[in-house]
């Protein structure tokens, strides 16, 4: 995978995306609008009507289009282009009438953007194959990506296969369960890490699992935010 | 330090407060234009460093200016008629510009989708032409025709009804709506808008109204509730500053009023709050 703006990086958990949703994401300082067709295709465009400047997401998702709150300009799912000016309904939109709008995929649980040109589609050897994975909540830092990045592979061991990508792993009594973390730099200040976990587990053996991965992203917290917070 | 207040901003009356609001205060703390300033009394302004600022009392606000005071401030005769209710219907905070308050306040095509069922209905979005024009004292627009629900406090069926508005202040516009009841005459809504600094503000406003039965409550919580409709909108803009060029957004004939508003600042010389004609991306 390519490095900064052209590089895939993880925005949402794919579910948070559902049908219907528009949800808003902050890519690289940009405002994204993160949103699910009817046919299930995530899109992701600017978070900015081009009329007014208006953010799209307090808008309306119907399926095929996105409608904006503001004057009820419609953009076309397939194009970003506007069909419809409501003002002028007998009026063919102009052509300048387009939301900018970004690649998007969706892959192991988590919605990925490409800002730039992308390249090939997020490709994690821990996760390929027919390993059975779940996404766990994802946590927000005020701190820099590569801040987060060092202090998960001082204080978990964990390693970077690909670019904004970590791996380490959970320990549980029973055995060592493999996780991935994806590395989303929404500002040079914040960043958020998506996690997945691949593992099997149900019932009691997956809320010990959670709970570890609560336990070390607040640890991770305390050791990021130690000059903010005065605690090491 | 370079002065962003224009000459033009800086010559001009913005309003500080409404006198009924202020008058129980000893002092109250507000900021025009990026100055911190205290109200004493409800009459006087003064600097923070204690220098006295001119003041005029019109339409129930207080207004002060930066500039000498010498600068006229506009008038409506309709606030004048002897039957006429008029008080603040509102006062909002607003983290946006003076400008794009302004010109949300014009918008009349925004109706059907932000304030829906009750100033506009999405079956009957479409603008028809309307009337534009500017002179050195204020851009005005006439026959702006708008199909509302329920179109004021009291009116409550749907009504085709017909606007006009005058901008005749870089941050304050007056609109003009054809009473429901007695349709020669027209309600008055003004919105004077205080920048705080270039990208908040705090928007008054005006009801001058011939409606003697609704109460002066349940006009102020009608207005509030449209007004936070309208506030979201206008957080998330982006520019918060109104750009001037008009190839900087996408203005439809439905928006010429709003076109007109800008070239108006852009001949004053207007740069606070906006993002002028040929400046850099901000």
């Amino acid at each position: 995978m390519t490095s900064g703006v052209s590089a895939w990086h993880a925005v949402v958990r794919a579910h948070e995306a559902a049908a219907g949703e528009i949800v808003p994401v902050r890519l690289l300082g940009r405002d994204v609008a993160v949103w699910r067709t009817g046919c299930g295709a995530v899109k992701a465009w600017d978070d900015r009507c081009p009329h007014r400047g208006t953010r799209l997401t307090l808008g309306t998702n119907n399926g095929t289009q996105l409608i904006c709150r503001y004057h009820g300009w419609r953009f076309d799912a397939g194009t970003a282009q506007c069909t419809h000016v409501p003002a002028h309904p007998t009026q063919t939109p102009p052509r300048k009438a387009c939301v900018a709008s970004y690649r998007c995929v969706e892959r192991y649980g988590l919605v990925w953007v490409s800002l730039g040109d992308g390249g090939d589609a997020p490709d994690i050897a821990a996760l390929n194959g027919d390993h059975p994975s779940f996404t766990v909540r994802s946590v927000t830092f005020d701190a820099a990506v590569d801040e987060v990045e060092r202090a998960l592979a001082e204080r978990d061991a964990a390693t970077a296969p690909n670019r904004g990508i970590m791996t380490a792993t959970l320990s549980l009594a029973e055995r060592d369960v493999p996780v991935v973390y994806a590395l989303h730099p929404q500002s040079p200040e914040r960043t958020t890490l998506h996690g997945v976990l691949r593992s099997d587990a149900t019932g009691a053996e997956r809320v010990r699992l959670l709970r570890a991965h609560h336990d070390r992203m607040k640890a991770l917290r305390r050791h990021l935010h130690a000059d903010v917070v005065g605690v090491g | 330090m370079h002065d962003p207040i224009d000459d033009f901003v800086r010559n001009h009356w913005h309003v500080v407060g409404a006198t009924d609001e202020l008058r129980h205060a000893h002092e109250r703390r507000t900021r025009l234009l990026g100055t911190p300033l205290r109200i004493i009394d409800g009459r006087r302004v003064q600097r923070e460093a204690g220098a006295e600022l001119p003041v005029r009392e019109r339409f129930g606000y207080l207004w002060t200016t930066l500039g000498d005071g010498s600068a006229d401030l506009f008038d409506f005769a309709e606030f004048h008629e002897a039957d006429r209710r008029s008080f603040n219907g509102a006062s909002m905070a607003v983290a946006t510009s003076a400008g794009r308050a302004v010109e949300n306040f014009v918008d009349f095509g925004h109706f059907p989708f932000v304030h829906p069922g009750v100033l506009g209905d999405p079956a009957h979005a479409d603008v028809p032409p309307y009337e534009v024009r500017a002179d050195a004292r204020e851009v005005v627009a006439t026959r702006c025709q708008s199909y509302q629900p329920r179109a004021a406090a009291l009116s409550g069926e749907a009504l085709q009804v017909e606007y006009a508005y005058r901008i005749p202040h870089p941050f304050c516009a007056l609109l003009y709506k054809t009473n429901p009841i007695d349709t020669t005459r027209c309600d008055v809504i003004g919105l004077f808008v205080q920048p705080l600094d270039e990208e908040r503000v705090c928007a008054h406003m005006l009801l001058s109204l011939l409606d003697d039965a609704t109460s002066t409550t349940e006009i102020r919580d009608f207005q509030q509730t449209i007004f936070g409709q309208d506030k979201p909108i206008l957080q998330s803009q982006r520019p918060l500053r109104l750009p001037l060029d008009p190839r900087a957004e996408l203005p439809m004939r439905c928006d010429a009023l709003s076109l007109a508003y800008r070239r108006w600042l852009h001949e004053r010389g207007v740069t606070y709050g906006v993002i002028p004609i040929n400046a850099a991306a901000v």
